[in-house]
């Protein structure tokens, strides 16, 4: 059964063109031409009536005010006010619990219109089903993007990122905890700033972030979290090699990080220095997380030696291949064969240092009281940094550089094969760094490098936002089992695991208070704990509402796009108009019909 | 003799009173600038003002009754009287008159007779004296009012805030007032200080004067860890003092308060030892132009309070070349100009004196204290060089490149074993016999080295006590006998023995050593030369053998012989010396090539393992970081045992104090463990594993290719 719109425009349609034929087919002159174009016209006029056109709804706009809405909004003609809960007080305003309910409550609203400085991640989840629009506020003043620095290991450098917005000649410090500065960057027109420090002893430590506006003014002191990790076992490290400056430097920074390291150091004559008994084979290798190893020594390996570590690098095992000489053919046929795709290799470039510091005050507070009996004015901010070079090497997209010079020239980077990462020090004399004063520099590089390849393990570290703050909801995930979580004030809180977020292991949390929180989860052998830092609600401010207006101007954008793709919600238009249209047609047609009586001629 | 000569009793009043007036107005200036002396800087400058100020007196008044004489009178006379008929003169003139003027004169010096000299006197100017010493007087009065002010101590300032709120019955602090007196040698006047926390350079006096609510029976200061000032109480509150010589932390308590009160800082800032810089010249090492007579060297000494304006120069000049170079010393004081804290040193050398020739150097060194007391810090500057350029050397070339045109320095010290001797001997009688033993033999120790060095020329190398050669085995035990040497065995032995005679100086390297490198050192002098060598060396082995016998009288003639010869072959022609590279140890030849690996053990170098002294202090921020109890008495000793590493012990001794008084109190646990991050030694840096990404992340890597 064919729909009734259709059926009636089909007998319409029939009815109109007989009438328009048959008066073409008895005359054909003007006269006729105009009654049958009429007749169509009555026709079509006639469908409309039946079925008037959908007509688009004319509906309210909802105002939403949001934080930072000026007190003095009133809604105007055809405007509904409401306040979600975040918004001042606002006369005249209906408060609602969040904009879901408002759009629930207010069902004949058309559009919305976002005020202030835009919805938060509670408003955003939901779709509005209506057009929406968003005049961002200008961006305040302050720290408006803050990414602190990764988990670091004990003694490295580590980095934090941000930027101030409208502070422009100011300044931005970073305070160790105990308020000591350790670094200071003058902020330029971009506001965008990196700043430094170095990690101590393992634990969760509190740095701030101090922005000074030009006239040197504090305009915001903001926590930032550091975590330095310790490792429950030691590294396991085979070094291989010739006895050189280089070995003897690994072996000294190797001592004092505490890594368990293996040597072999070959001096030629089958005389070795290192330890004995260490063999490359699948067994001995599978002991290991690491293996140093120079370029010369892989070449002179034997085929089953090389085997063996190709093999044990996909297993999982991380080699550091350090380049000696200039690469050549073979040699990165040898390497490719370990994971190693690069080309070039065979021109020397130099390295350009960044400087340790800012200046010698923050350099010396970086470095810490001195340990042993060095001189405090030995390695100072002006010595000379000493001359490196590195073999130029062209890499791929698959290789990951892991330490830059100033100028982000790769000197060291690594690519991954099976479970395992291949890496390559491309600096041939990297020991000269201890030779001039430089050894905190010289052990960074090492430890970055290092980090970055060794055999992965399967440690208690969940994975948590790094800037946690009071009152807001935070995803844990990397749980397993039945996590706690202990709250400063010593109460624990069970978490629960969402089912729906599969292998992750995420629950959600919400911290009522800020402070170092610790995540349990029974494992193994005993409890497994890893601290987490909640700021205080009112640490990020600034960026918040930043990242709530770029959220929000987002959101409305979506909610626009849908709406185009979207059938308009619409009524049926009223009919009168095309009735009183078709009477008025007929009308006309019949007087003309009467009038000059078309006759078959 | 009618006239009137001796006018000095007509002019003697005028005079007393045109000084006196003087005086009398210019006395309240002097004793203004007195008072004022005296309110800056005690009575000494007091006496200075006063003593000038009286010596500008008298000579002011001097000045005024010079100007009153014969002139002056005459004047006056004839001003005064009209009877004198302007004829005055002629009474007290000195010279001889003529009749008719001393008729006149005559009948004039009745009149003037009957003028009373004291009428002739100018009258007191009484309205400048009054004027000046109403001023002087009001001057004084606000000296006197100024100074006053200065010494009364303010009023007492209330209480701190943060100092524990006393529950009602127990005595509270309500006032508070520390009055800092820094060393007389700093000229820092003292100064209250408006906090509790004090800071302050080291040796000040520390005066601190408390007002309690209701009154205590006691109260002291007690320093944390340390002693306790205790307070005695006057009129205006509780008054205690300290020298502040070492950093540390102080509470303050009475008796019958309950709760634990604040700790304040006290903190010495050490004095700086002050710092020379070379104004002029420009360069450590100035090069003298010809005909250059004096040469200015200006330092500038900068000290944190002040600069002793004495300071000594020492001037050390190095006159000659090659063998000869005499130096000598001497010292000269300068007077330092300028700001105390920044004075300027100015030397001018008259160079005529030092008898400097080309190639000698004149170096100028300044000695600066500051005023330290007790114990000025004495530094010595950076020395400055004026070198006389030395002659250019000649051309050479070809052959003679090699040829060093100047003698070794070490042929320079046979003057001074003969200089020693000679000492020596003058000593004699002074020294016991033992100790002229050891000191003669000393000197025969010199001439031993000395003749090894000459000798080394002969090729004389072989009688220095034979080097073993390097260890080729680590083996300790039962090292294997060095495998015979063959003629043919793959290297040079050197020649065999010809001459077994004792004293055979060309074999006696073969005959005891196993030598390889070349003797070419042994045949660089020519034959005269070589002859006189040797000679000196037989002087100067005679002089060894009654040196290390203990008898330096017989040994000098052979000394002197030998210095002789030694003069002698200086001014022989030249000496060629080898050109020396790099001295390689002896390579063992009895393993070279053979191929032979046995006795060599692979040790593995061990490395001794970085110790980090911060066990505690890392003890303490790990056991913070959880609840619990940590040893606060063994953090605040090794806090206090390493004090002078730490850029703010103070801070954390404040943090550990703060917890030990409240327990339980976690913003105290937080307080002490972000100040324990300062403390902690930076390790080197450590590794970390990546995270394997669990289930997922190990088969995505594994799918990878």
């Amino acid at each position: 059964m064919p729909a009734p719109e259709t059926l009636a425009a089909v007998l319409i349609a029939t009815g109109a063109l007989a009438g328009a034929m048959r008066l073409l087919l008895m005359r054909r002159d003007a006269r006729a031409a105009a009654l049958a174009l009429l007749t169509l016209a009555c026709g079509g006029l006639l469908y409309l009536t039946l079925f008037p056109p959908l007509l688009p709804v004319g509906g309210e706009t909802l105002l939403v005010a949001t934080a930072e809405t000026p007190a003095s909004t009133k809604a105007g003609r055809g405007e509904r006010l409401i306040a979600l809960p975040e918004a001042p007080r606002l006369a005249e305003a209906d408060r609602v619990p969040d904009l879901a309910t408002a759009l629930r409550r207010h069902t004949r609203v058309a559009a919305i219109r976002i005020l202030g400085r835009g919805l938060t991640a509670r408003d955003r989840d939901m779709a509005a089903g209506i057009p929406a629009s968003f005049t961002p506020l200008p961006t305040p003043l302050g720290l408006i993007r803050l990414d602190p620095s990764a988990d670091t290991p004990a003694g490295a450098v580590f980095a934090l990122g941000g930027e101030a917005a409208r502070l422009e000649g100011g300044a931005a410090e970073l305070l160790d905890p105990s308020g000591a500065r350790v670094d200071r960057r003058v902020i330029g027109p971009e506001g965008v700033f990196t700043l430094g420090a170095a990690a101590r002893a393992p634990g969760l430590a509190l740095f701030t972030l101090r922005l000074r506006g030009r006239d040197g003014a504090i305009v915001s002191d903001t926590p930032v979290p550091l975590r330095t990790l310790a490792e429950p076992e030691p590294l396991r490290v085979l070094l291989i090699g010739a006895p050189s400056p280089e070995a003897k430097y690994l072996r000294r920074w190797a001592e004092d990080s505490g890594i368990a390291l293996q040597s072999r150091l070959e001096a030629g004559g089958g005389v070795d220095l290192g330890d004995a008994e260490v063999r490359l084979d699948a067994a001995s290798l599978r002991e290991l997380d690491a293996v140093i190893i120079d370029d010369r020594t892989l070449a002179a390996l034997g085929s089953r030696s090389r085997s063996a570590l190709a093999q044990a690098v996909a297993g999982g095992l991380g080699v550091v291949l350090r380049m000696t000489g200039p690469a050549t053919v073979g040699s990165r046929e040898s390497w490719r064969a370990l994971g190693l795709t690069v080309e070039g290799g065979s021109d020397v470039a130099e390295v350009a240092h960044a400087p340790l510091a800012e200046d010698a005050e923050a350099l010396a507070i970086r470095r810490g009281p001195a340990a042993g009996d060095i001189p405090p004015d030995t390695n100072l901010l002006e010595d000379p940094a000493p001359d490196l070079g590195r073999w130029a090497v062209k890499a791929g997209a698959d290789f990951v550089p892991t330490v830059l010079d100033a100028d982000g020239a790769m000197l060291a980077g690594w690519q991954q094969r099976g479970q395992g990462r291949a890496g390559l020090w491309t600096l041939a004399n990297s020991f000269a760094l201890v030779l001039g004063g430089q050894s905190d520099r010289y052990y960074q590089w090492w430890s970055e490098m290092v980090s970055a390849v060794a055999r992965p393990a399967r440690v208690f570290r969940p994975e948590v936002r790094s800037l946690l703050i009071a009152g807001e909801r935070a995803a844990l995930c990397g749980l397993a089992g039945s996590p706690q979580v202990r709250a400063p004030a010593g109460n624990e809180v069970p978490l629960a695991i969402d089912p729906e977020a599969g292998p992750r292991g995420c629950a959600a949390y919400w911290p009522l208070h800020d402070g170092v929180h610790v995540i349990i989860q029974p494992g193994k052998d005993g409890e497994e704990t890893y601290p987490i830092a909640v700021l205080p609600a009112d640490a990020l401010l600034a960026s918040q509402a930043r990242e709530t207006g770029e959220a929000t101007t987002r959101w409305v954008a979506s909610q626009n796009i849908a709406v185009t793709t979207r059938d308009v919600p619409d009524r049926q238009g009223p009919a009168w108009p095309w009735l009183l249209g078709w009477l008025t047609v007929s009308a006309a047609l019949w007087f003309g019909e009467r009038r000059w009586r078309i006759e078959p001629a | 003799m009618s006239s009137i000569a001796d006018f000095t009793d007509w002019i003697a009043p005028a005079r007393r009173r045109a000084a006196t007036d003087r005086v009398l107005v210019w006395t309240p200036l002097v004793l203004v600038l007195a008072a004022l002396g005296l309110a800056n800087s005690g009575p000494l400058l007091a006496a200075v003002m006063l003593a000038c100020g009286g010596l500008a007196l008298a000579l002011a008044a001097r000045h005024v009754t010079r100007c009153l004489d014969r002139e002056w009178l005459v004047r006056r006379l004839n001003a005064r009287e009209a009877s004198l008929e302007d004829s005055a003169a002629l009474v007290f003139t000195a010279s001889d008159l003529a009749p008719m003027e001393r008729l006149q004169a005559e009948r004039i010096a009745a009149r003037v007779a009957a003028i009373d000299p004291a009428s002739l006197a100018d009258g007191w100017s009484q309205r400048r004296i009054a004027m000046a010493w109403v001023l002087g007087a009001a001057a004084l009065a606000a000296i006197l009012v100024w100074q006053a002010r200065e010494q009364t101590a303010p009023p007492l300032a209330p209480a701190a805030a943060d100092s524990a709120a006393a529950a009602p019955g127990e005595p509270g602090l309500t006032g508070q007032r520390v009055r800092i007196i820094p060393p007389t040698y700093t000229g820092l006047p003292p100064r209250y200080a408006d906090s509790l926390d004090i800071r302050a350079p080291q040796g000040s006096r520390i005066e601190w004067t408390f007002g309690f609510d209701p009154q205590p029976c006691a109260a002291v200061v007690q320093l944390v860890g340390g002693q306790a000032i205790p307070l005695a109480r006057t009129g205006e509150g509780w008054k205690g003092a300290l020298r502040l010589d070492i950093p540390s932390l102080y509470r303050v308590t009475a008796e019958g308060m309950r709760a634990q009160q604040p700790a304040y800082r006290l903190e010495p800032v050490a004095d700086e030892p002050p710092q020379v810089r070379v104004v002029e010249p420009a360069s450590g090492l100035a090069t003298m132009t010809p005909g250059q007579r004096s040469w200015r060297v200006v330092f500038e000494a900068a000290d944190d309070y002040a600069v002793d304006s004495l300071a000594r120069a020492t001037i050390t000049t190095a006159i000659g070349e090659g063998e000869n170079v005499r130096f000598s010393e001497r010292s000269i004081s300068v007077t330092g100009k300028g700001d105390p804290r920044r004075r300027r040193f100015t030397i001018d050398l008259a160079l005529g004196g030092y008898g400097l020739q080309p190639g000698s150097d004149l170096v100028v060194q300044l000695t600066v204290a500051d005023t330290r007391s007790p114990g000025p810090q004495l530094v010595r500057g950076p020395g400055v060089i004026l070198r006389f350029p030395p002659p250019r050397p000649k051309e050479v070339e070809g052959l003679d490149l090699m040829a060093k045109q100047q003698m070794p320095a070490y042929f320079r010290s046979q003057r001074q074993v003969i200089i020693d001797t000679e000492a020596l001997i003058k000593q004699r009688r002074s020294l016991s016999a033992d100790d002229f033993l050891v000191r003669s033999d000393t000197i025969g120790v010199d001439q031993r080295l000395l003749r090894l060095r000459y000798g080394q020329f002969m090729g004389m190398e072989a009688e220095d006590t034979p080097k073993p050669p390097l260890p080729t085995s680590d083996k300790d035990e039962d090292a294997p006998a060095e495998p015979d040497h063959y003629d043919g065995d793959g290297h040079d032995h050197g020649e065999a023995p010809e001459n077994p005679l004792f004293g055979g100086m060309g074999n006696v390297l073969a005959e005891f050593g196993h030598t390889h490198d070349e003797s070419e050192a042994a045949t660089l002098l020519d034959p005269d030369t070589r002859a006189l060598l040797k000679l000196a060396l037989d002087a100067m082995w005679e002089a060894e053998v009654n040196l290390r016998t203990g008898k330096p009288e017989a040994a000098l003639p052979f000394e002197n012989k030998a210095l002789d010869y030694i003069k002698r072959i200086q001014q022989a022609t030249r000496i060629y010396l080898p050109r020396v590279g790099t001295q390689l140890p002896p390579v063992d030849m009895a393993r070279r090539m053979t191929g032979k690996r046995e006795g060599i053990v692979g040790r593995g170098a061990a490395l001794t393992p970085f110790a980090i002294e911060d066990a505690v202090p890392a003890t303490a921020w790990r056991a913070l970081a959880a609840a619990g109890t940590i040893d606060l008495g063994g953090l605040d000793r090794w806090v206090r045992g390493n004090s002078a590493r730490l850029r703010d012990p103070l801070a954390v001794l404040a943090a550990i104090d703060g917890l030990r008084s409240a327990p339980g109190s976690r913003a105290a646990r937080e307080k002490l463990r972000a100040q324990l991050w300062s403390v902690l030694t930076r390790p080197p840096a450590q590794v970390r594993r990546r995270p394997d990404g669990g289930e997922m992340g190990r088969r995505y890597t594994g799918s990878l290719r």
